[in-house]
């Protein structure tokens, strides 16, 4: 924080002197001196204390009524009692209140045992009943989405959920509804309720008023472990814990670490994990014989490996084995196998992820934290899609920076949901020329104030010309840059050697005939990334096509040989995230029977080709932390609960080239093809997350009335040589000439736009 | 008192006894009664209307300084109700031969499920066959699986339907 | 000492046509005040020592100064949200005095520096709406509202928001939620509408009475209307008599008037053959006073002295044929209707309150419960967000304190002794037929 404490104030809880900044609320002061308040509506990370539920109400001297020390501000000489008996009283009175209406069904309650209303109740609360009024009712439980069950007799109104819907999330879905005894907690007009953050309500909720459906009546908190681990759905890596149940994960809760996640988890990342159990995985190592794909066991599957990649190099030279990663890899995973590719194949290209990155090094100096767009006093925002979809958490943290007087400009398409913030101003681009649109608003007024304070997000796919405008703008005014990655760990692959060419460069090889076999780990470059059909051109020809993967993919079928792997719960190993930092992977739960943990399968395969190569994950980092730069002076054991952010490396300080930037915005429709955040394997894996899928193509108004069409009209959209129809969803905000869509493949560039023909019968 | 003097009078103790008529029980044939807090084997109890008392709530599986018990809960549904209200044990075990018969599941239990009976004769042949399964638990019903006995239907609403009266 | 003093209604009639105000010499005090400096408003309303007429009666000169005076926008919020029961003062004073409320408001902001002036009037008052709908469009066409006024270069902005039928919203900052388009709720205090109140700036939020009575405190001086009433409570007041009077009524009356004044002078006293059981002195949320109080002043301080508070100014008076558990059956379903919900304590508290009261009015109860009614009262009181959960535990409390006897003669009898020979028999809601 960039504030100086000047001042601070005295004063004293249940005779305990606390000296604490001004400002600071009692329940904040008492906390630092070690003594509980109880509270249930406080949650700071909620925004301002409401003082609702009134369960933290002390007595102060010189104060005739007692007060609630979450909205009460400390003061220098006040005398605070919280356990005096008017204060007792007064705690008694509020939960006695409470359980008025609050129905004794814990034995069936799935909070029961981690219920805050249970543990205060049982400290502060009333021994015996003196009420004989029948208790309200509801129906119940009523799911407000596939994901949540809410039973409204178990509320008791502490309006954490709604002021979650309503400040943090900003989804305004979930709402109260009539006043009083009568007051009931509800979703907007009864819609189902389906925010990319839904889940941590449930979490919110001190009561087991919102639960999770996929946890319902799982377990005990006495007969489960919580295991500390890191989400591998995307590139922030929040942190979680894998509650775990009889060797299987029932749930996903987040741990707070307020540099990454500030407590907050994404529906994505909370509820995937039933994926772990996917009949789509793959469980036995399979190899392509005269019938098709043979089940072999693992030793005769990595022997068989290792033999043909040994007959690749020996037949087309060293170079000739090209390795395909998605980027969701540990990095020790990432690691051992660039070590085969260096040291044992003679090192050919390696890619990781469809976007390849490309200049990620040159931002390392102006490298932003996650945690400065807290103190940030304007953020930019530039892609054309929305943010959650790449960076799902992040939202939130702008939501709140907004809150605390950020401003925010939005540099690209238009109608992302950043561009309703009251504060944000928006920059219209063309996809494909935001850095330039970017490049010009910085010599511009629209991003005048662009200081040290600022930081520029990405939003959007990374390449050369991107990374060179981004250094020109941050050497420039001083500014922080935080580009988003694709792929959950692809910065870790990358340091970790896992990530030598772009998806260009490496196609180039191919079709210049100097690429004979190919390793795919955990890639679907056939079905997943842009060139799809060159991919596969690729795999027909192939000498020697590996598959490593958990799930089959559209690549599946061109591999002559496919390995599982296992999924990131039960990875034991490291990530780095967006901001760089360090992470550790817990094996929540041992993968199936059949599957070989990653870095065992790496570091078998390297024995077999000749190389030394631990398959201990300590010591995979170690040997990794010795010949990695990245990882360099970092050890297992120091990465610890939070993780760790090495320092970046700083630049030379000399001013990054100019950048060139094409000139001219590009004519005629453009289509963004963008991958949702509720899309890919883990996903489908999920069939409860399927409701907040979005659909729909986004057209523009202007676009939407030259072809005659309103919201809900089938549309058509040619690009890339084929052809999608949908419904449309008109704009208003979307830059004119613009397509958007979410596909499975992204796609920028040019395509068409017309109304299609009314169906004449549903399919 | 000299060693042949005690020694006589020890005899006589056996001596007198050889003609008493022997106080041995016949067990299986004579089965001795016990008392009535005596506990024995566990039994799982039903509602007069045949819904199963247990709802699955875990408590006698914290409360088990053996760690004996486990419970797997899951919900009713309409169509297989096994309890009323929303939860029941689908699975609920107690390893017998861990069970040290201290009633503290019985204690712990908030819906008076389980209770320990006068059953002691629990020997098997193997130890498999000592982890008792509900089925064996429960106590027999007028019908395992039970119609709703809610006249309406209030689970599984869609959310739309919930909307203000 | 005079009784029959009157500022804001000393007339016959109505003057809802500015015509007849600026007759009355209406709007010439905001000329005035125009012409001098801000300051010199704010100086003359604390000078003159009046004190808000809502129910809290704070003085609204001091209250006015807490306004930071360097944050721009600051705005003015009316309280036309008249909804205590037993209260109508203010109706009647937008009914036939609105421009006096026009030019106070105008003035006050003025005064203050607020860039907008808010009327937040009762939804139920369609007629009031109306009356003040017309008065503000034709001080609009006179120029006293609106862009410019009278050529000073002060932009006064007037809105008219009616509310929806919530008591709540009479607090000042469930009012200023309401007006913001969110849930009519309180807000906890600190900060305080004059720091953040209405879209976060500061706020002055005062009632009808208090805003209209401001022309008349600068035509007569601050000085001069301050030597009307009593040391600590200045001027005239609008006390609203209603219950079992012979002419219930507004009655307006200096500060130093007593209640047996009100009730038996303006009122005609008790109807024929009856005799006072208790007196409700500022609006039903007030702890009521007994008949050998009727000599109490009707000041903020004499009424807060006798075990009351002034409040709202509405004086209701009960006679012995009325049933004191069907009042507190009454008021506490009132409360609970009205509770937004945001507070534990007022939420379920005012719930389980009524569900006692009405069991010992049904002949319910059991020993003892008289006690637990008691005790639920405490412990609402004061540990709640807002004032209305405090409105329901005084009231109820006092009558049990009072009444006793009563309540414990319908628990040992099983039934209420009076039945629907209570006036307000039938009034509270029968129970729900349990099935």
């Amino acid at each position: 924080m960039a504030t100086v404490e000047t001042d601070t104030v005295t004063l004293s809880i249940n005779d305990r002197e606390v000296t604490v900044p001004k400002g600071m609320s009692l329940v904040e002061a008492a906390a630092e001196a070690g003594i509980e308040v109880p509270v249930f509506c406080y949650e700071p990370r909620l925004g301002a204390a409401v003082g609702a539920c009134r369960m933290c109400l002390v007595e102060i001297e010189g104060i005739p009524k007692l007060q609630t020390a979450c909205t009460t501000p400390v003061t220098d000489g006040m005398v605070v009692h919280s356990h005096s008996d008017r204060a007792r009283e007064g705690q008694d009175a509020v939960l006695e209140f409470l359980l008025i209406n609050h129905p004794l069904d814990c034995p069936i309650c799935d909070k029961g045992g981690e219920c805050p209303l249970q543990d205060l109740t049982f400290r502060y609360g009333p021994g015996s009943t003196r009420m004989t009024l029948p208790k309200r009712t509801h129906t119940k439980p009523v799911p407000i989405s596939p994901l949540i069950k809410l039973d409204r007799e178990r509320c008791i109104l502490c309006y954490r959920c709604t002021r979650f819907s309503e400040d943090v999330s900003g989804d305004l879905q979930l709402v109260t509804e009539h006043r009083g005894a009568n007051s009931i907690i509800t979703t907007f007009e009864g819609r189902p309720y389906d925010g990319e953050f839904s889940g941590n309500v449930t979490e919110l909720c001190p009561v087991g008023a919102l639960t999770s459906i996929s946890y319902r009546f799982r377990g005990r908190p006495w007969e489960i472990q919580n295991i500390p681990t890191v989400c591998g759905e995307c590139p922030i890596g929040c942190n979680t814990y894998a509650t775990i149940r009889e060797g299987q994960v029932a749930r996903v809760l987040s741990r707070n670490n307020p540099a990454v996640d500030d407590g907050w988890l994404c529906d994505r990342g909370r509820y995937t994990f039933p994926s772990l159990e996917s009949e789509q995985r793959i469980t036995t190592p399979l190899i392509r014989g005269g019938r098709g794909l043979e089940p072999v066991d693992g030793s005769t599957a990595l022997d068989h490996i290792a033999d043909r990649l040994r007959a690749a190099v020996e037949r087309f030279g060293p170079g000739s084995v090209a390795i395909i990663a998605s980027g969701d890899q540990t990095s020790e995973e990432a690691h051992l196998w660039a070590r085969i590719q260096e040291q044992a194949l003679g090192g050919g290209p390696i890619v990781c992820g469809p976007e390849g990155g490309a200049g990620w090094g040159e931002l390392a100096a102006h490298s932003a934290t996650i945690a400065d767009l807290d103190d940030a006093d304007l953020i930019v925002v530039a892609g054309a899609t929305d943010l959650v979809h790449r960076a799902p958490i992040l939202e939130l943290r702008i939501r709140r920076a907004v809150d605390r007087g950020a401003r925010v400009v939005t540099i690209g398409a238009g109608a992302t949901r950043l561009d309703t913030l009251h504060a944000a101003e928006h920059v219209s681009a063309a996809p494909g020329t935001t850095h330039a649109a970017l490049l010009a608003a910085s010599q511009g007024v629209a991003l005048k104030g662009l200081s040290d304070r600022s930081v520029i997000l990405w939003n959007g796919r990374m390449s050369a010309p991107v990374a060179t405008v981004l250094a020109h703008v941050a050497h420039a005014s001083g500014c922080r840059v935080l580009p988003t990655p694709l792929a959950a760990n692809e910065l870790g692959c990358q340091a970790a050697g896992l990530g030598t060419h772009t998806p260009a460069e490496a196609l180039e090889a191919v079709e210049q005939g100097r690429v004979k076999a190919v390793v795919l780990l955990g890639a679907d470059p056939v079905g997943g990334w842009p060139g799809g059909d060159r991919w596969r051109g690729l795999m027909e020809r192939a000498f020697f096509a590996l598959q490593v993967s958990p799930f089959q993919t559209g690549s599946s079928g061109w591999a002559t040989t496919i390995v599982p792997s296992p999924m990131p719960l039960e990875k034991e190993g490291t990530m780095t995230n967006i901001e760089g930092r360090v992470q550790r992977l817990r094996a929540a739960v041992p993968p199936p029977p059949g599957v070989l943990d990653g870095i065992v399968l790496a570091a078998e395969l390297g024995r077999r080709l000749g190389l030394d190569m631990p398959d201990q994950p300590p010591a995979v980092f170690a040997d990794m932390a010795g010949s990695r730069a990245a990882f360099a002076g970092l050890t297992w054991a120091g990465i610890g609960e939070r993780g760790v952010r090495p320092e970046p490396a700083s630049g030379s300080g000399q001013a990054p080239p100019a950048p060139h930037v094409a000139e001219g915005e590009p004519e005629g429709t453009i289509v963004v093809g963008y991958r949702q955040l509720m899309s890919g394997p883990t996903v489908e894996g999920a069939p409860a997350l399927h409701f907040q899928r979005r659909s729909g193509i986004e057209i523009s108004h202007d676009d939407a009335q030259q072809i005659g069409v309103a919201t809900g009209d089938r549309v058509e959209v040619s690009f890339a040589g084929a052809s999608l129809t949908g419904a449309a969803l008109v704009q208003r905000r979307l830059r004119r000439g613009v397509v958007r869509l979410a596909t499975a493949v992204p796609y920028v560039g040019p395509g068409e736009l017309r109304a299609a023909p009314e169906e004449t019968a549903d399919a | 008192m000299s060693p042949v003097t005690d020694n006589l009078k020890g005899f006589s103790v056996t001596f007198r006894h050889l003609f008493r008529k022997p106080v041995t029980q016949q067990f299986p044939e004579y089965k001795r009664p016990v008392y009535p807090r005596f506990r024995g084997r566990h039994r799982l109890h039903r509602h007069e209307n045949g819904l199963e008392k247990c709802v699955g709530c875990s408590l006698c599986a914290a409360a088990c300084p053996a760690d004996c018990i486990r419970v797997v809960a899951a919900e009713n549904t309409p169509e297989e109700r096994y309890s009323p209200g929303e939860r029941y044990a689908r699975i609920y075990e107690i390893n017998m031969s861990r069970c040290i018969f201290c009633g503290y599941c019985e204690l712990a239990c908030p819906f008076d499920a389980i209770t320990l009976g006068h059953d002691y004769e629990l020997a098997e042949m193997s130890r498999d066959a000592l982890v008792y399964t509900k089925q064996m638990l429960l106590e027999p019903g007028p019908e395992a699986r039970r119609t709703p006995v809610a006249p309406v239907d209030p689970y599984d609403i869609p959310a739309q339907e919930d909307g203000p009266a | 000492m005079t009784t029959d003093l009157r500022i804001l209604l000393d007339f016959d009639g109505d003057r809802r046509d500015i015509g007849d105000y600026e007759r009355a010499g209406g709007y010439r005090q905001l000329t005035k005040a125009l012409a001098g400096a801000p300051e010199d408003v704010i100086a003359a309303v604390d000078g003159s020592g009046i004190r808000g007429r809502g129910g809290a009666g704070f003085p609204t000169g001091r209250k006015a100064s807490f306004l930071p005076k360097d944050r721009k926008p600051a705005y003015l919020c009316v309280n036309a949200d008249e909804s205590e029961p037993g209260t109508f003062k203010d109706r009647e004073i937008m009914l036939r005095n609105p421009h006096a409320l026009i030019e106070g408001v105008i003035t006050m902001s003025f005064g203050i520096g607020a860039t907008s002036a808010f009327i937040y009037i009762r939804g139920e008052y369609r007629a009031e709406f109306e009356v003040l709908m017309t008065a503000l469009q034709q001080a609009r066409e006179r120029g006293f509202v609106g862009a410019d006024v009278l050529g000073s270069g002060y932009d006064a902005t007037v809105v008219l928001h009616r509310g929806a039928g919530a008591y709540i919203c009479g607090e000042e900052t469930a009012l200023l939620s309401s007006l913001e388009g969110e849930r009519g709720q309180p807000r906890s205090k600190p900060p305080f509408p004059a720091v953040a109140g209405l879209y976060a700036a500061p706020t002055l939020v005062n009632n009808v009475e208090t805003l209209a009575s401001v022309p008349y405190i600068l035509e007569m001086g601050g000085a001069a209307y301050a030597e009307i009433g009593t040391e600590r409570s200045k001027g005239t007041r609008v006390f609203s008599l209603s219950g079992n009077v012979k002419r219930p009524g507004n009655y307006e009356l200096p500060l130093t008037a007593t209640l047996r004044e009100l009730i038996e002078g303006h009122g005609g006293g008790m109807p024929d053959g009856r005799t006072m059981k208790a007196i409700i002195p500022g609006g039903s949320s007030a702890p009521i006073l007994m008949p050998d109080q009727i000599d109490t002043h009707i000041d903020f301080e004499s009424i807060a002295a006798a075990g009351s508070m002034a409040g709202s100014g509405a004086i209701i008076v009960i006679d012995d044929r009325t049933c004191m558990v069907q009042l507190a059956l009454r008021v506490s379903e009132f409360y609970k209707h009205e509770s937004c919900g945001k507070c534990t304590p007022c939420r379920e508290g005012t719930r389980w309150g009524v569900d006692i009261i009405r069991r010992i009015e049904m002949g319910e109860a059991r020993q003892g419960e008289l006690d637990l009614l008691l005790n639920v009262c405490d412990r609402i009181l004061g540990n709640c967000l807002c004032p209305l959960g405090d409105a329901m535990a005084m009231p109820v409390a006092s009558y049990v304190t009072h009444f006793r006897d009563e309540f414990q003669r319908h628990i040992d009898e099983g039934g209420c002794p009076f039945t629907e020979h209570s006036p307000i028999s039938g009034l509270y809601h029968e129970p729900a037929a349990v099935s």
